[in-house]
């Protein structure tokens, strides 16, 4: 193609509402929150560095403090329902460790 | 007889490792990028201490997933020799080639510091050399040393003498004054059931030779060599 004949649609330029516009045909496009938590019988010294923290900016009605992770992730998916056993794969392989942690997940079409 | 020391990215304890294995214990060893998949004729493979892929996610949650590892679960079936230092016993805990998992210290800080850990079990292919309760000085250098396992799990490591060192004073007290993160039992190593993999959190390696104030380590490497040497002809 000669320089002087260059289709301006193909300029590389970053357009984030491409990745929507561009999902595949058929599918739906995900954002899932994933949230992951310490077990109930695991100890949280983060946890309870932030209630004493709360505590000492006089916070007293805090009561218990946890510390988990939010991890959000787009899918690009036929439907809610293989969103669903994807992030469960996701979460038992990778995101959560099962001896330590939980997980919980919720799921919107964007 | 060759050794391996595996380099994920992010590790800082490989160059140690295969130092005291080539300079020290003067055998052959050869560096495994962590995209590798054939292991040529190793007898021992070293997973040394770092923060590989920064120990994002949780520590050594990635790393286990790195092409090496399943040729190193497959040559652990085997019964090859697997030793995991710090955040090689984290990559070992991760891909469940050991049990149990390690969580943040209970004080919540990284602790560099000497101790000394109290050798439980003498008869592995690691401890041979050490006497029953013999207390050797070691580095630690980690944020997340915690060992943790459930009680069935626990009981489970104390019938089959699977706890290999465990955290002690000087004098060989091992009460929880002595435990430097919180770790379940003192616990500061443990071998699989089979007795051929061993993960610890100190490091042996920096503590291999008197100028490094220990030479204490040294007999773990010097332990697997013999081992080796006694099981092969070369």
């Amino acid at each position: 193609m000669s320089r002087l004949s260059i289709n301006f649609k193909q300029t590389p330029v970053f357009r984030p509402e491409k990745l929507i516009r561009d999902r595949k045909k058929g599918t739906k496009m995900f954002e899932a929150k994933v949230y992951i938590v310490l077990k109930k019988t695991v100890a949280d010294p983060q946890g309870l560095t932030v209630k004493a923290a709360l505590e000492s900016l006089r916070f007293k009605e805090a009561n218990e403090v946890r510390i988990g992770k939010l991890i959000t992730i787009k899918l690009n998916l036929k439907d809610k329902k293989e969103a669903k056993a994807k992030l469960n794969q996701m979460c038992q392989k990778l995101l959560a460790n099962p001896i330590i942690e939980d997980y919980s997940f919720q799921i919107n079409e964007v | 007889m060759k050794f391996g020391v595996v380099v994920f990215p992010g590790s800082n304890c490989d160059q140690d490792c295969f130092y005291v294995v080539k300079d020290v214990l003067k055998q052959p060893v050869e560096y495994i990028w962590h995209k590798d998949t054939k292991l040529d004729n190793l007898d021992c493979i070293i997973l040394p201490g770092g923060f590989s892929y920064g120990d994002y996610l949780r520590t050594g949650a990635i790393a286990r997933f790195s092409p090496v590892m399943k040729s190193i679960a497959d040559f652990a079936r085997k019964g090859g020799t697997v030793i995991g230092i710090c955040n090689g016993f984290q990559i070992l805990l991760e891909a469940g080639l050991l049990p149990g998992v390690m969580l943040k210290n209970r004080n919540l800080h990284f602790i560099c510091k000497h101790v000394y850990i109290k050798t439980q079990n003498i008869q592995t292919r690691f401890t041979s050399l050490y006497k029953q309760g013999q207390i050797l000085k070691m580095p630690i250098a980690h944020n997340e040393g915690n060992y943790y396992i459930d009680a069935a799990g626990l009981r489970e490591l104390r019938d089959n003498n699977q706890v290999v060192f465990r955290y002690c004073s000087a004098t060989g007290k091992d009460s929880d004054e002595f435990n430097p993160n919180g770790t379940l039992a003192n616990i500061a190593g443990i071998i699989n059931k089979r007795g051929n993999v061993l993960g610890m959190m100190p490091h042996p390696e920096r503590s291999s030779e008197r100028e490094l104030s220990s030479q204490d380590g040294y007999f773990i490497f010097k332990s697997i060599v013999q081992w080796l040497k006694a099981r092969r002809v070369w």
